[in-house]
Formats: structure tokens, sequence, C-alpha cells
């Protein structure tokens, strides 16, 4: 073993010589291995010193010559102690996570005092410390008076995570109810504020995925209080997403965890439903849901499968201490049972069911249930197998179908009649069906109006040119300020119609505030839970996650996919047109795996048939997308065919949606390798944009990008650079020089220009790019790096070494601020950064530069070509100075990437 | 404290082959292994020296206890408390070094070398070191160091976690300790100097 580390099979020789060699007794094994190697000297050395090291070693290695007990005695000794800026108070407790210690921190003459949770040995320090990283911004956002906040993280002398959090002193929610006898509906109180917690920070996209009795506590104010809010996601290894991810079990205690946890599937908002559904469970009954004995793999396996969801109301009078858990609810239990039953043992029913998509479709849909049980009024789930059985017999007989509906209608006018008790009453009634009808008449006329210019319309009827419809929606809600104030209806419909029409043609800082008075009117005119509303909750949703405004846009989605299921008789069309929509948005927000079930649920559902084509394609090619997030490709490859043949075959192939389905299936087949397939589909799309959309659309621009993507990975590089020529042309036309989208089409174009060796022509779209970035990015988003070290690498080709410097080390500036270290993109900088000053005679001062970025890029998978070229030059680097071993350490995992 | 709650499902979870479990059971069991030692360094038999065979075979008798028939055998559970052993001394070791470090003192490393106790902590880094490479290339061997360096294991014991001959461990051992010393040789093998100027 001298001189370079052989790769595997020259080791494999090695080491089969040796075994063979130890064998002989040692006077042999010199003559042996002479033989046996047949001229090769380098194994005869490699060989021979392996004989020697093994004379060497005997007896070496036997065990540690430290005592086993200084170990130990220096751990208990360590009286007082300190992690990181806080001094250890006491310690609290210990549980699956680690140990927490209450501990304090000194500020300007105050005393912070913290929960302190250092984690178990055997969590990867790095990934969790990585996970904070991404996490903490979103962690840190999530004030709300129910919730702990989590203040800090970082990593103790020995390496292990630690995490800072608020500290609360409390019981847990279980303890606090039976020591205090609290009643059910007091303990209906504590659970709605539970919910209304988690519905907090589910808007925040934050899910906890481990809601239990322990992880909540009651303040001597009578609150409660959530701990270890997100923090369960920074612990599990799975967290990251990729395909492989298993999510849930880690560290959780099984009688809490959901069924998809059991399963190993995504962790979604739905799975705190679920424990919130169990923890209601627990707090009404005095048991878990599920008997938490078998914990073996079959039982556990059983519980992920369950289908039955047992009753409180049987479960809480049933038992040996029936009687005593009735007492701590201050009852008996057969009046406790009369509680239970119906209306909560529905609701925790619905919360607990097995399938995600069959439960309640979020914490704050949950919660509405509970307070409307509370106020007495109807709650909006229903007995589970009552409908589930009338479903099923609806799809065994459809004929009956048109029956059952005419029942519905009867039911309708049933309650109308109640409603018209009195002449005068139905005279206004007649009044406001007369508006209704003039206001459905004047939509109507501005509907058609715009709907030729439309460009979502079928394709037989869209020819509208974007600029024309756009000034004459400005002259008309320029109308708007001063005509019909004595109409509202009428106004909001006509609102609401200018801003869907901005909303399709990309404007939407004009379709916002439109949409907005449109939803203020509606809540007024028709109530907060009313169609109207709905409908522009989910417009408005859409508009705001058009704007980037994420956050926003996603409660606005969850809301009305909530109402629209509380909604009886519940409209198939619209609940499915607002889980594709949630979907779509949780795509966005690279939370594929939270958007499946949604898209799932629509494709699979019972109503899927009769369900509006548009709605049905789109959520066809949303699951397209995640698949192929997900690298499910060849599922990916038929959802996308499935939706093309279905706009074909009802809206038109030459049709937007046409387009996009063709986009979607490109998009995949290039990724399967299909390249001249895709190659077409694409064409074909951006043609039908054209058509359709216009040439300037985003949409249309953004096909082009997709398609020249395609092109330069498949290294058709010409093809590749007029396409991102003329989207980056149109796109500063279109979006004006400062927009981070040019630059994004700039920053591509460069490279394939780097590839073209067009050198100039690439460096002065790479400093406009770096330009608008600085302008419009954030300071730490690491987007703003990219051009800047692509810069480096111009100027380091280009043998400007002082440049390639200042430019890398700007993007190491911003990296560093950005992401975690260790990530690859920060070892590309740091690289170059080494690389600059190497060029300038500084090796010294190269040499921990490259030492950082090779112990990030050595075992790093991503950006193959960057690791390449790192760890190439780093190599040359340690040779030249002689450090032959370092040099072929790195050479070694060159040959071996992500080993 | 890795109560029963946590450690029965873990432990037959890992006897189901889940990989995952495996690594947590390893973060459960420094803390109760850690638990134990100070009730002993405490507790009556404080006098006499603590070996690592001695609290592996304790911790065994304890942990069996309380999780019942779970465990797949007496013998991998000692393998995996080698591997235990191996975290609480790296970190032990690594504490020491850190410490020092931070004391401010100058030329530690002659310092500990001079010191057997510093020689110890420094052996105790370089194998790790030298066993993360030899796991990349035969995981039994590795395994094997583990278990006798770290967990201070009978070459039997060995034999039956592994599943092996004890004549292997045997021939393995040898195999193993010739790849540590060779490792070891090149890691301590004083860097070249820095020098000067451009490629």
């Amino acid at each position: 073993m001298t001189g370079e580390p052989p790769d595997r099979a020259r080791w494999q020789a090695i080491d089969r010589l040796f075994e063979a060699a130890l064998e002989r007794a040692p006077a042999d094994r010199a003559t042996f291995i002479e033989s046996a190697a047949a001229g090769d000297q380098d194994l005869i050395d490699a060989v021979s010193s392996l004989l020697r090291a093994e004379q060497d070693s005997q007896g070496r290695f036997e065990s540690p010559a430290i005592p086993v007990s200084d170990v130990f005695a220096a751990q208990a000794a360590g009286g007082s102690r300190t992690i990181g800026p806080y001094r250890v108070v006491r310690e609290l407790g210990r549980g699956g996570m680690g140990t927490v210690y209450l501990a304090d921190r000194e500020g300007d003459g105050f005393t912070q005092r913290v929960a302190l949770k250092v984690l178990r040995r055997g969590m990867d320090t790095e990934d969790v410390l990585r996970r904070f990283v991404t996490e903490r911004r979103i962690l840190a956002s999530l004030s709300h008076p129910n919730i702990a906040r989590l203040y800090d993280g970082g990593a103790t002398d020995d390496g292990r995570p630690y995490l800072v959090m608020e500290f609360v002193e409390g019981e847990p929610i279980s303890a606090y109810c039976d020591s205090r006898h609290l009643p059910v509906r007091r303990r209906l109180e504590l659970a709605l504020e539970v919910a209304a917690a988690v519905s907090a920070a589910h808007a925040s996209l934050v899910v906890h995925r481990d809601l239990k009795p322990s992880n909540i506590l009651v303040t001597a104010e009578g609150h409660v209080k959530l701990l270890d809010f997100g923090i369960a996601k920074l612990l599990d290894p799975g967290a990251d997403g990729g395909t492989h991810t298993r999510t849930g079990l880690f560290l959780l205690t099984p009688d809490h965890a959901s069924p998809e946890q059991l399963r190993g599937e995504p962790v979604t908002t739905l799975t705190d439903v679920y424990q919130l559904g169990a923890l209601l469970f627990e707090l009404l009954t005095g048991t878990a849901p599920y008997e938490p004995g078998s914990r073996t793999a079959e039982g556990l396996k059983a519980l992920a499968g369950r289908l039955d969801v047992p009753r409180p109301s049987v479960v809480a009078s049933a038992g040996p201490d029936a009687e005593t858990r009735a007492r701590r609810r201050g009852t008996t239990p057969a009046q406790l049972r009369r509680m239970l039953s119906g209306d909560l043992d529905t609701i925790v029913g619905k919360a607990l069911q097995a399938e995600p998509p069959r439960r309640y479709v979020s914490a704050e849909a949950l919660a509405g249930d509970i307070q409307r049980f509370l106020d007495g009024r109807p709650i909006s789930a229903h007995p589970d197998t009552v409908s589930y059985r009338a479903r099923m017999f609806l799809r065994r007989r459809p004929w009956v179908a048109p029956a059952a509906g005419a029942a519905a209608l009867f039911a309708g006018i049933y309650v109308t009649t109640l409603v018209r008790h009195s002449a005068a009453l139905e005279a206004e009634r007649n009044a406001a069906t007369l508006q209704a009808e003039r206001a459905q008449e004047v939509q109507r006329f501005l509907v058609d109006l715009f709907a030729s210019a439309d460009p979502y319309a079928p394709a037989d009827t869209a020819r509208g040119r974007g600029i024309t419809v756009v000034e004459a929606l400005d002259i008309g809600t320029g109308r708007l300020k001063t005509s019909l104030a004595d109409r509202p209806d009428i106004r909001a419909s006509i609102l609401s119609a200018i801003s869907q029409v901005y909303q399709h043609l990309g404007v939407h800082d004009r379709a916002q505030p439109l949409r907005e008075e449109a939803l203020a009117v509606h809540t007024s005119l028709h109530g907060p839970e009313s169609r109207e509303v709905r409908d522009s909750l989910g417009s408005l949703a859409t508009i705001r996650g058009e704007r980037g405004e994420l956050v926003p846009a996603r409660e606005l989605h969850v809301r009305r996919l909530a109402l629209a299921e509380a909604t009886r008789p519940v409209d198939a069309a619209e609940v499915a047109d607002a889980r594709v929509r949630l979907g779509r948005h949780l795509i966005a927000t690279s939370q594929e795996q939270l958007a499946e079930p949604h898209f799932r649920a629509v494709l699979d559902g019972p109503d899927a048939e009769s369900l509006p084509v548009t709605t049905h394609v789109e959520a066809m090619r949303a699951l397209a997308d995640v698949e192929r997030v997900l690298d499910r490709l060849d599922e990916s490859e038929r959802t996308a065919r499935r939706a093309v043949a279905l706009v074909d075959a009802s809206i038109g192939a030459s049709s937007a949606a046409g387009a996009f389905a063709r986009g979607t299936l490109a998009q995949t087949l290039g990724l399967i390798g299909r390249v001249d397939e895709a190659d077409g589909l694409f064409q074909q799309a951006i043609g039908t944009l054209e058509r359709t959309l216009g040439a300037t659309h985003g949409h249309r621009l953004m096909t082009m990008n997709n398609l020249a993507v395609l092109r330069l990975n498949a290294g058709r590089l010409e093809g590749a650079e007029a396409l991102l020529r003329e989207t980056a042309e149109v796109g500063e036309r279109v979006h004006g020089p400062n927009h981070p989208s040019v630059a994004g089409f700039l920053q591509n174009h460069a490279t394939v220009l780097v590839r073209l060796n067009r050198p100039d022509e690439a460096r002065e779209r790479y400093e406009r790019a770096a330009a608008i970035y600085r302008e419009t990015l954030e300071p730490d988003n690491y987007t703003r790096a990219l051009p800047l070290l692509s810069l480096a690498g111009l100027d380091l080709a280009a043998q400007r070494a002082a440049s390639a410097e200042a430019a890398a080390r700007e993007a190491l500036h911003i990296l560093r601020a950005a992401l975690p270290s260790g990530h690859a993109i920060t070892a590309v900088a740091e690289c170059r950064i080494a690389r600059a000053l190497v060029a300038r005679a500084q090796g010294p001062a190269a040499r921990p530069f490259f030492e950082r970025a090779t112990a990030s890029l050595t075992s790093a998978t991503s950006l193959p070509e960057y690791r390449r070229e790192c760890l190439e030059a780093a190599v040359a680097f340690h040779r030249a100075r002689g450090d032959a071993t370092t040099a072929s350490r790195i050479a070694a995992a060159l040959g071996t990437p992500g080993s | 404290m890795g109560d029963q709650d946590t450690l029965a499902p873990l432990v037959q979870r890992w006897t189901d082959g889940d990989r995952g479990a495996f690594d947590e059971l390893v973060g459960v069991l420094y803390d109760d292994l850690r638990a134990m030692a100070h009730r002993h360094l405490l507790g009556e038999r404080a006098n006499h020296t603590l070996t690592t065979t001695a609290l592996v075979h304790e911790a065994y008798v304890e942990l069996s206890r309380r999780t019942g028939p779970a465990w797949r055998g007496r013998a991998q559970f000692f393998a995996l408390l080698s591997k235990v052993m191996r975290h609480v001394l790296v970190d032990y070791a690594r504490q020491k070094k850190a410490a020092k470090r931070g004391g401010g003192e100058l030329h530690v490393e002659i310092d500990e070398q001079a010191a057997g106790a510093g020689n110890g902590l420094l052996e105790i880094l370089s194998v790790n070191r030298a066993l993360e490479h030899l796991e990349a290339r035969d995981a039994r061997l590795a395994r094997i160091v583990e278990c006798r360096f770290f967990g201070g294991l009978q070459e039997s014991e060995i034999a039956e976690a592994l599943g092996v001959s004890t004549r292997t461990v045997e021939r393995d051992w040898r195999r193993a300790r010739a790849y540590l010393h060779t490792l070891l040789a090149t890691d301590q093998a004083p860097a070249p100097d820095e020098e000067h100027g451009a490629q």
C-alpha cells in the first residue's frame, strides 16, 4: 500500500495474494508471492509491505489504551456545563430525540431562560444542521401565541446537534384535563385551541408530524402551547424529498403515528389532522384510539392497513376503568356515551380515516366542526358509512342517479318554502331574483365580449391579441370606478369577469385588486361561505401564487377547499377544481409529495367521469409533473399521454390546453432520453401557443426555454442558441430589462454560448444577468451567485486571475449566507478562488480553499462536471507541491463519484 | 433514557432488517451506556476499574431484561454495543483534544504524545479514521476491528456475532491489523513542506 491507493480490482488482487501468503510459513512467503505475482513488481511490493505490517503489528489494536471508566468519569464530573452560549441549569427530561435541559443565556441586563434539546448520538449532525439552516427562516416565522418558538440551533463541542426553544412551564394536556376533572366541553375548547395553532402553522407551510399529549402543554393560565413544531422534519433523514423518502417512523411512538407514517409514505398536513383526531379521541375517552400493544412488525403493518375506526362513545364507556375515566370528565359512563355518540363520533371518525383524502381537508376544517358542535350547529362531516354506501349504490346503479338528484331538488324547494313565510318577505325575494337576473345579463354581456379574447377558450374561437384586450380591460376598469355604485352585485360580477381575463393574460397585479374588491362585495351580499365567495377565494389564491406570495396563496387555497368540502350538497367539480389548484400550488413550492394525494383524489374519485374536462386534464398533467419530479418517469409518461389523448378528443389538439399537455409529455420524454420525440412535441406546443396566447406570452417563452434546455443537454447547441436568443429578447421586451426571468433566460443563453466557444457574447450576458439579480433578488438568494461563478470560470479560462478571484469571492459571500456549509455549489466557488490564487502565484493561500472544496466534493454526487473540474485542479495542485498522498487520495475519489 | 417504549420497537425493527432502526438504536444505547457507567462509578463497585468488556456484558444483561426476547441473540447485541462504544470513545477522545486546544495550550500534539493517556486518545482517533477507510474496502474486516478494539469482545464472541468460524476471525484479524498498521503509518507521515510559487 505505497504510492497511489489502488482501485478496487487492484486492491482485491493484493488482498487475495496477501491472504494466501499469510497461510504459508513465514520462510516460504517471499518465494510464494514471487511466483504467484508473475513478474508484477508493484504487486510483490504491496504484498511484501503488508506482510511486514502484519509482523510489526502483532499485539497491537487489542484495546484502547485508556480505561473506559475514565471516559465516563470525565463526563460525570462535568458539573456546570455550557452548551454554546447557554449555561445548563438542570435536566428537564429525556425522550426519543435526546435530552432536554433548562438553560440560561445572559444578555444585556437580562437572562433568557430556554429549553435546550441536545439530540441523541446517531443523528447525523451535519444533516440535521443543514436542514435546520434551510428550515430556519420558516420556523422562525412561526410566531403564534400557542406555539413554542424555536430560537436557535448549533452543535455541541462533541458534535451533537442541539436546538434552543422557548421554555414552557405547563402540564401535558391529557394530565391537565384529568387532574382537574375537566368536562367534555372544556376539553373540546382546548382541542380547538390546539387545532387553531396547528392550522396557523400549516399556513406557514410547517407540519408538526408528532402531535401527542406530551408535546402539548397547558400553562398555568389555562392556554395550550405546542412544543417541537417542525422539529420532527429536522430530524428526519428522509425529509429532504427525493424518491426514497422514508418519513414518519423516525423516532415516533407508534400509537401516535398515522397510517401513512407507519407505511413509510410522505407526511402531509393531513398527517397532523390524523394526529389531532387521535388527540381528540384520547381527551374524550381516556385511551388512545388504537391499542399500543402490538409493536411487532406484523402488528404495525396491521395497524397501518386498518380500515375500521373505533367509536369514542363505545370506547369511553367500556372497559374495567370506564367508571374512573368518566369521573375524570365529571360524569358517568352512560352519560359520557350519550354525549359522544353522534356528532363527536363522526368528527373523530372523519379525522382518523386511514386514507388521507378521506379525512378533514385541513386542521381548520376539523376545528370548524368542533366549533359548530360547541355552538349547537350542524356539523359538516357525515357518518362515513352512510355516504359511502350511498355512493356505492349510485355507482352500481347509474340509472338511479337522476331520481336521487330530483330528491335533492325537492329538498331544496322544501327549504325555500319554509323561508317564504310572509308575503312581505316574498316580495323582497322577488325583487332580489329580478336583480340577479339583470346582473346575470350584464355579466353574460361582458363575459361574451371578452371571451373571444380569452386565450383559454377552446381553440376555434381563440384569436385574441393580448395588448388590445388589456387596453379594453383598462378602460372597463376605469369606467367601473364611477358607475354601478348602487348595484354592488352587478359590479362584483363585472369585477370578477375583468379580473379573470387579466389573470389569464398574465397581468396579475391588475387582476388582484379587482378580485379582492369582488370578494368583499360577495362576502357582504351572500355570506362568507357562499359559492361566490368560494370562487373568488380560488381565483385570488391563484393570482397571489402567481405573484410569488406563497404563504397567503396557500392559505386561500386551503380555505377554499375546506369551504367547498363543507358545502351540502357537495359539488364534485368545485371540490376537484379546488384540489387541483391547491395541488398546483404545492408543486410550485416543491411539495410534490403533499400535492400527489390531491390529484389522485380527483382522478380516482367516484365523480371523476363527470368532472369538467379541463379539470380532469389539469389533474392529469399535474400528476405527470409530480411523477416526473419524483423520478417515476414511466408513470409520468403514461399519465401525460392520457392527458394529451383526453385534450385532443375533447378540447382539440391545437388549443392552449393541447400545447400544455404536449409540453408536459415532452419534459418527461426528454428525461427518458427520447430527445427527437420531445423536441417535436415542444415545437408543436410553441407553435400552438403563439397562435392562441400570442408570441410574447410567458407560457410560450417558458416552453421555448424548456426546449432549449432539452437541446443543450442533448448537445444540440445551435438549436438551443437560437431559441434562447429569442426568449431573452422577447422576455426583455415584455417584462422590461429588470425581471428575474429575463436574467434566467440570459444565464441559459450565456451557458450555451460558452459551450459554442463564444466567450465574449457569453460574458456580456452573464454580466447582465448578475446585474438584474443584484437589483431584483434578496441578498441571500443563492441564484445571485450563479452568473458570478460562470464569470469567474470565463475569467480563469481567459487567464484573468484577479478578476476571476473577485467574482468568485463575491459568489462565495452570497453562497455562505444562503446555503448550509459544505454545499456543492459553495465548493465550486471555493475551488474557483483557489484556482485564481494558484494562477496568481499564491499557492499557500489556495490550499485552505482547495481543502474545504475537496472535503465537500469528495462525497458529492451532484454537479458532476464541476466536481470533476474542481477535483482535477486540486490533484494538480497537490502534485505540483509534492504531496502525492493527498493528490492520489483525491484522484481516487475522482474515479468513484459519490463513494 | 432508552426506556422500554423506545427500545423494544427499535429492536424489533432492527431484527426485521430496518437499516434506519439500527442507526437509531446506536443513538439510544449511547445514552443508556453512559447512564449505566455513571451508576457504576457512583455505586458500590467504584473501586474496581471498569473495562469495556465488563460494561458491554453488563449492558447486555440489563437491556435484555428490559426488552424481553426481542434481541436476535447475545452475539449480535454485542456487535451493536461495540459500535456504540466506538461512538463513545471517539467522542471522548475528540472532546479531550478539543478541550486542550481550547485551553490555549501550545504544542498540544507533542504533550499528548508524551503522556501515555494522550497517546491512547490519539490512537482512538487514528484507528477510527483508518477504520473508515477499511470499511469502504472490506466491511467484515472493519466489523472485526470494531468488535475487538472498541467492544472488547473475544474471538469466539466475534465469530458468533458475525456468523463465521473462529478460525476466520483469527485470519481476518491478522489482515485487518496489517491494514490498520499501514493506514496509520501513512496517516501520521509528516506533511510535505508548504512551497511557494505558481504551479
